[in-house]
């Protein structure tokens, strides 16, 4: 049996831990520079305020409704998310970290699940404060769609082992909302009759198989409650590593972009350091505000390869500031910028060149430079094209504090 | 290591005359007087397969010999060793005596006086462990009316209480709107300001 653990409207649930005014009180929380809504408390949902939308846009609705607002706080998100999964690790020996605030946990061999659940639920949100929603199911497909009925059952615990639970589940899931059904895939099923999820169980394997691959036959096959999609206990190195992110403002002036430019490939090198990964190839790429009607949207990049792969942030930032002065333009206002790594191989089987310069000491260099920033904060030692004053950084207006991963800013208690 | 060692005799002993390698001699010696007997061709072809062979042999002898010697130098060369190497331990870390549960454990820095006489002042660091059950008697972070406090917890006569270790404040009866956030386990308060002390 397998369970997916999902934590309640997480980055709201991560906000009230450390602000309990909020708790009641219909609570949003921002995107990176505070432009669209990601996560909505339940008493938001109950407005119809939808996941998505512009700020700007629900400005007097947010007001009307006395909303809280808070720009998103990543670094306190993922620490606590660190520490949900940490104890669900007490409840299974296989726990697959899914994405931020979502595992998949084996139960194989566990005699009382529901009970077993419902102690886990308990303890996560004893422990760390977090609510979270249990689903339990033969396969992960069904698992997600346990956990989505489970938000809606009083304990937030809701077991599918049974074959005619999964069918009264199932009738109650539309398309949309299975796992593993893209917008593309749902219109193509509506089309062909396909309504609720159950329709999709009973689907005849070859017609799956033509229309959406094998990957959709699997699909199918674990809505009937065969498991074919195993548990990514180890996540495979990336492939192609991107960093990138909205300005707070638009920029025009070169200065403010190769700032831009070289904060965020250090910020990917160091990432493709931390998967001990090497890379070749190097892209960025510019782009305007697609939502102003002045100007027509204009979006360019480039892209350059080295001889051999390579870790060091000054080669990428170096090779990425040529790349930017070939793409810029005078007359564009930038709202967006991004370096993308491509051609990343695990170190120690990447292909040697010839010609090769010895890289020892920059690897020293790169260790103390991650290891500095690690204890002292990211970008204390950097760059020096990374600028000191970045004025074009995102705006996160309502961020609440670092409480966990920042001694200057612990939580304050009266005594 | 017995490869090594042997060998690393031989190989000081140079001053006498004992050839390096007898077996080769005695070997080659017995083989040409019976080669004298027997004579022919097919002999002569079965001599040379035996002696590649040997050689091989020979060969394999002398590169296990070699690494050996090889492990049995290195650690001489590198200095006389400690005669603490078997009795070293980690530095101490004050997590381990501190944390007890690290996914429930958080840091929260105190401000004001009402816990005075339970030896927490302004400024300290509590360590606050969730997984503690709050019993009668513990220091708790609590939320009361939205707002967090530190306070002893009391349950005496069913009646749950939150007293503040100073007689300057009056308890809080939990009727009002409470929720134990955590069980404080240790405050951490500076004897001495030291220059990482921050505010």
């Amino acid at each position: 049996m397998i369970a997916l653990v999902d934590c309640n409207n997480f980055y709201v649930s991560c906000e009230r831990l450390f602000d309990p005014t909020l708790i009641g009180r219909p609570t949003v929380v921002l995107s990176n520079n505070d432009g669209c809504i990601v996560a909505r408390s339940e008493e938001v949902k109950s407005l119809g305020i939808q996941m998505g939308k512009p700020v700007f846009q629900i400005q007097s609705e947010l007001r009307k409704h006395k909303v809280a607002i808070r720009s998103s706080n990543y670094t306190l998100y993922a620490d606590m998310s660190r520490r949900v999964m940490k104890t669900l690790g007490r409840f299974s020996p296989e726990v697959e970290n899914y994405s931020i605030d979502e595992a998949f946990l084996n139960l194989d061999g566990i005699s009382d699940l529901a009970e077993h659940c419902h102690r886990m639920r308990e303890e996560v949100i004893r422990w760390t404060g977090i609510p979270v929603s249990v689903g339990i199911a033969p396969s992960k497909t069904l698992a997600k769609v346990a956990n989505k009925h489970a938000k809606h059952t009083g304990d937030g615990v809701l077991s599918l082992a049974d074959k005619g639970d999964q069918a009264k589940a199932l009738r109650r899931t539309s398309i949309h909302d299975l796992w593993g059904v893209g917008r593309r895939y749902a219109r193509m099923l509506m089309k062909n009759g396909f309504k609720h999820a159950l329709d999709l169980r009973e689907a005849d394997d070859k017609w799956v198989l033509k229309r959406m691959t094998i990957v959709g036959l699997k699909m199918v096959h674990e809505l009937r409650g065969i498991p074919c999609i195993e548990l990514t206990l180890k996540p495979p190195p990336k492939k192609s590593l991107i960093k990138s992110c909205s300005f707070g403002r638009t920029l025009s002036a070169l200065g403010d972009l190769e700032e831009a430019v070289s904060v965020y490939a250090s910020g990917v090198a160091e990432r493709l350091r931390q998967q001990d990964s090497l890379a070749r190839t190097i892209t960025v790429f510019l782009m305007t505000n697609r939502f102003q009607t002045e100007h027509p949207h204009y979006a360019t990049s480039a892209t350059m390869s080295f001889l051999s792969s390579t870790d060091d942030t000054s080669v990428f930032v170096q090779h990425g500031l040529v790349l930017l002065r070939q793409i810029f333009r005078r007359d564009q206002r930038y709202l967006k910028a991004g370096v993308i790594l491509d051609a990343i191989e695990s170190r120690g089987r990447e292909q040697l060149g010839l010609f090769d310069p010895k890289h020892e000491s920059s690897a020293r260099l790169m260790q103390a430079m991650d290891g500095v920033n690690q204890q002292f904060g990211a970008n204390t030692i950097r760059v020096g094209s990374c600028g000191d004053r970045q004025e074009w950084k995102m705006k996160r207006r309502l961020l609440s504090r670092r409480f966990t991963t920042r001694w200057d800013e612990l939580l304050h208690v009266q005594t | 290591m017995p490869y090594g060692g042997r060998h690393g005799g031989a190989a000081l002993d140079r001053g006498t005359s004992t050839p390096r390698y007898p077996d080769t001699a005695i070997f080659g010696h017995f083989w040409l007087r019976w080669r004298e007997m027997a004579g022919g061709l097919a002999l002569e072809l079965f001599s040379l397969s035996v002696r590649v062979l040997f050689g091989l042999f020979l060969e394999a002898v002398l590169v296990a010999r070699r690494v050996a010697i090889q492990l049995f130098l290195s650690p001489v060369a590198a200095g006389y060793p400690s005669p603490a190497q078997d009795y070293t331990d980690g530095a101490l870390d004050l997590n381990e005596h501190l944390v007890s549960n690290p996914a429930a454990t958080f840091f929260v820095r105190a401000s004001g006086e009402s816990m005075r006489d339970a030896g927490i002042f302004d400024k300290d660091i509590l360590v606050v462990d969730r997984s503690v059950s709050p019993r009668h008697g513990h220091v708790v972070v609590a939320v009361v009316d939205g707002e967090f406090t530190v306070k002893r917890y009391s349950s005496r006569n069913g009646t749950m209480q939150l007293l503040a270790a100073n007689k300057a404040y009056p308890p809080i009866s939990a009727a009002d709107e409470c929720l134990i956030w955590g069980v404080v386990t240790y405050s951490i308060h500076a004897q001495s300001l030291c220059h990482r002390q921050s505010p």
